[in-house]
């Protein structure tokens, strides 16, 4: 009994191991989706999803789907979770789509039908795959299915448009087998082997590359770049490749003069264009070889071994995506933006890898559909102590609990940002040493420079700036109203000449309050009553009253009627609002609940959103006939927007609830049922205004 | 034509940034019997007036830069310059209204094909490359025949603008007169409409039903002899 209990747990480990895709995922991504397919599904099933128009028609074109018109004809199970990456690797930008199929049959129809029978899936080690594109390829076997889409982000050669400068020209035609890559053709490359190539085919190949002559000997014969081609893809990939073909037209004649590999007529940018893409095509195979071999390989440690992603990760969510932002922003901003978050931005060399890689931050979102509101949780984790602790210090700061009373009960929405502004300045000059340091330009000054940021330092009065603007910041929109304001239409006469005339309408109105704490009130005092001298000279309107002064605008020429400065408690404050001055003068703040209280007292930020609100006051603005219905739809099924944030427990962790009606059987099933409603209206319109051209 | 893609530019980035067009486009042309005449283009944004001064502050909204009163001016300035050397063009007078938000641009021409040859001119500098102001005017001083064509695919360029840029012309008009000093005998286009006096011809529409077709620009107008 013992036995057979054993065995029926290991079939079931077994069959549990093979229904997720935990060694699936490598290492070196930097990011994850994880859609929880039980979790989904419950929430939402598949029948449901089917009957809706963005599901049936916009997500199939867009995926050039054409045949497919429902996800339950697929043969994906989209019952299991569907994992998605991304990853950059050998100079490819990859997005990896990892589905579980649950009929084989529905699934090979499905990709036969859309792309076409003439492409003829290569039978490998255990899987079938199929290049569906220059960028794209799938793999599939009985069971599981990959999806795989990269761009080729590598240096491309040079294109040059002149015989000038021949000794450069031969620098940048570089000979290896991959350069030699002929343009391919979709169809190209289905067989077992990547390239199809005939004996004589590779006879003229060898006559044309000797006949290329000066130019190729002098960077290095093909022969080597050749061989090192082999080598990778043997090692890679286990995959036979050859290195494709040159085709005649792609090499220019032996002569005296052959020297420029790209002649300066008209079609040598084509030319030279399309020889780009034929190695970016190739390079993209490869990649797809590479990743699809190792998906059914099964070769990779658990994705819980993913850099920090058990800890921000929640996979009982019903979607999840993990950021690694070191390599997001080593990616997109070079290798020294994933310590400073510098927005100087320069694409650098994808296989130019962080030395100190573990220091940036992972980001895990979590998704949850509940009833009548989708909660989002984000925990940012950082692998370094040493940001730990700058964060730490950045956001040990806290709004006071009094700030919540200049927000109205009816407001549409308010922001809540707290932070040590000392610390932040401190922590600058940390970042800028290490931009510094890391960038390549300035990175053989940094002693020099890390010496003048030290300067700076001990120049800079961080306290002083610190106590000016402590970090604490407000800003609440009270309401939307409308405002009377003058404009010039032209009227005309029954002989159609026309006279300007000045008419009143209403324009909408804000209605707002900025806080910001201070504990220089004395320096904000003197700033505040500067403008009184400079106004009549200046031609505006600037008023002291007892406690606060007023900027006012001319009559019907602007949306707002008067500004509102002041300084009290330790803060200052511009408003529109008056009762809001008001308030302050005779310390009785706006009556606010409890929850919205302890949200900006207990958070580094804290935000709100009343949609329903908002959509409401700007209703009567909107003209054209489908947008007034469409906001009248939605301000009856969306609610408000809440969101806050703080440093807990050493990870940054933001939570937030996107609201809507009740009325749906859950959010996700309310998103889809808003989407589909919008988009029926504006069907609806654009029909009704046909209907009136005809 | 970067003159009027700036004019163009503070339209969208006006009527967008609160999700709704406000503007006014007059286009008036007095005809001479011997075809000789005037024309006056204006805009007049002055519905739009509060938020193009809050704009006018700021460097970019919506994604598009806003350029500032000096480089308008500027533009103003150079395409006064440009009409003014061109064959058959005088009297040429730019002016922009920077209180109310009105501009105004206005020439006299010694012969309509000169207003249209300008127009084309202009077109080519705003790499019109479907040829929309190529003769856009003709008289014929035998047969007393005024023709106004429209060639530019309204409803194609339209959608090719994202949802926030169509919004500007949600609620914007525009208004053509043509003005003759003979009666007029026929339009052929039914909207428009003839003068008390029968020597004026007025169109006036939505710019979503010209947009859409609703409204045609085109009209042949009829002269008495």
């Amino acid at each position: 009994m013992k036995k057979l209990v054993f065995i029926v747990w290991i079939f079931f480990f077994s069959v549990a191991r093979s229904q997720d895709f935990n060694s699936r995922v490598p290492q070196n991504v930097f990011g994850i989706v994880h859609y929880a397919g039980k979790t989904l599904t419950n929430t939402i099933p598949i029948t449901t999803l089917d009957k809706y128009g963005i599901v049936n028609n916009d997500f199939f074109k867009a995926l050039h789907l054409d045949t497919a018109h429902t996800l339950s004809s697929t043969g994906i199970d989209f019952s299991s979770d569907i994992y998605q990456y991304a990853l950059s690797q050998d100079s490819i930008l990859g997005f990896v789509t990892l589905f579980h199929i649950n009929n084989l049959k529905n699934f090979i129809n499905l990709v036969d039908a859309n792309y076409g029978a003439e492409l003829r899936p290569l039978k490998r080690d255990g899987f079938e795959m199929l290049y569906l594109s220059a960028n794209s390829a799938i793999a599939w076997n009985g069971t599981n299915g990959v999806f795989i889409s990269g761009v080729f982000m590598g240096k491309r050669e040079e294109f040059y448009n002149g015989y000038s400068d021949l000794d450069s020209l031969v620098e940048i035609a570089p000979v290896d087998s991959m350069d030699l890559a002929p343009p391919m053709q979709d169809g190209d490359l289905q067989s077992d082997s990547i390239a199809i190539v005939t004996p004589q085919d590779k006879g003229n190949a060898e006559k044309k590359k000797k006949s290329t002559g000066k130019t190729r000997k002098k960077k290095g014969s093909a022969e080597p770049a050749k061989g090192k081609n082999k080598k990778e893809s043997n090692s890679e990939n286990e995959i036979t490749m050859e290195p494709p073909v040159v085709q005649d037209e792609e090499v220019p004649s032996d002569s005296a003069h052959s020297i420029p590999y790209f002649p300066l007529d008209n079609d040598s940018y084509d030319q030279w264009k399309k020889r780009q893409d034929s190695i970016a095509k190739y390079r993209v195979r490869f990649f797809a070889d590479s990743i699809s071999s190792n998906h059914f390989k099964n070769i990779y440690p658990p994705v819980s071994m993913v850099s920090g992603y058990d800890r921000v990760m929640d996979n009982s969510a019903g979607l999840s995506v993990w950021l690694n932002t070191n390599s997001v922003f080593k990616l997109f901003g070079g290798t020294v933006l994933n310590k400073s978050f510098s927005p100087f931005i320069e694409f650098t060399d994808l296989t130019d890898a962080p030395a100190e890689a573990n220091e940036g931050f992972c980001t895990g979102i979590n998704f949850y559909f509940l009833k009548d509101k989708v909660h989002t949780e984000t925990r940012t984790y950082t692998f370094s102590d040493n940001t730990r602790k700058e964060l730490k210090a950045l956001y040990k700061q806290h709004a006071r609990k009094s700030t919540a009373g200049f927000i109205n009960p009816q407001n549409l929405g308010y922001v809540s940002v707290s932070f040590n502004s000392e610390a932040a300045i401190r922590s600058y000059y940390n970042q800028l040493k290490k931009y510094f340091s890391y960038y390549n330009y300035t990175k053989e000054y940094s002693d020099l420079i890390g010496l003048y940021v030290d300067l700076m330092e001990i120049i800079i009065d961080e306290k002083g700036i610190s106590d000016l603007f402590p970090g604490n910041y407000l800003m609440v929109l009270h309401g939307l109203g409308t405002k009377q304001v003058k404009y010039t239409r032209y009227e005309y006469d029954s002989n159609f000449e026309y006279q300007p005339v000045e008419k009143i309408k209403d324009q909408p109105s804000p209605d707002f309050s900025f806080v910001m704490d201070t504990r220089r009130s004395d320096f904000v005092q003197k700033a505040l009553a500067l403008p009184l001298k400079y106004a009549e000279k200046n031609n505006f309107i600037y008023i002291q009253h007892n406690d606060y002064y007023e900027l006012k605008f001319p009559e019907e020429e602007s949306v707002l009627n008067s500004l509102y400065f002041m300084v009290a408690d330790g803060r200052f404050v511009v408003t529109t609002n008056i009762d809001v001055i008001q308030k302050v003068m005779h310390g009785q703040p706006f009556d606010v609940d409890k929850e919205t209280s302890k949200r900006i007292a207990g958070n580094n930020l804290a935000a709100y959103v009343d949609l329903k609100g908002i959509l409401n006051a700007i209703k009567p603005q909107i003209k054209d006939e489908g947008g007034k219905q469409i906001a009248e739809y939605l301000s009856q099924n969306l609610v408000a927007i809440h969101a806050f944030s703080g440093f807990r427990k050493g990870e940054l962790v933001a939570e937030s609830n996107f609201q809507i009606s009740d009325r749906f059987e859950n959010s996700l099933i309310g998103i889809f049922e808003m989407i589909e409603k919008v988009a029926e209206i504006r069907k609806n319109v654009d029909q009704d205004e046909q209907n009136k051209q005809n | 034509m970067p003159e009027l893609k700036k004019y163009f530019l503070l339209i969208l980035i006006g009527s967008s940034f609160f999700l709704q067009g406000c503007f006014d486009m007059i286009e008036q042309l007095t005809l001479q019997d011997n075809g000789t005449g005037s024309m006056q283009l204006v805009v007049n944004l002055s519905r739009s007036r509060t938020q193009l001064n809050s704009i006018l502050k700021m460097k970019k909204v919506n994604g598009h830069r806003v350029p500032s009163k000096a480089e308008i001016q500027k533009s103003a300035s150079d395409l006064k310059e440009k009409l003014e050397n061109m064959d058959g063009l005088s009297d040429v007078n730019t002016q922009i209204d920077f209180n109310n938000f009105i501009a105004t641009l206005d020439f006299k021409f010694s012969r309509i094909s000169h207003v249209n040859a300008a127009l084309q001119q202009l077109g080519a500098k705003l790499k019109d490359q479907n040829q929309g102001f190529r003769e856009i005017y003709r008289y014929d001083p035998v047969s007393f025949s005024f023709l106004r064509v429209n060639n530019f695919a309204l409803g194609v360029e339209y959608r090719k603008m994202s949802l926030a840029d169509r919004e500007i012309f949600s609620d914007a008009t525009y208004t053509s007169i043509y003005r003759f000093n003979r009666n007029i005998l026929s339009v052929q286009n039914p909207k428009s409409k003839i003068s008390a006096n029968g020597r004026a011809v007025m169109l006036k529409s939505s710019a979503i039903d010209l947009i859409k077709g609703r409204t045609k620009i085109d009209n042949q107008i009829t002269l008495q002899k």
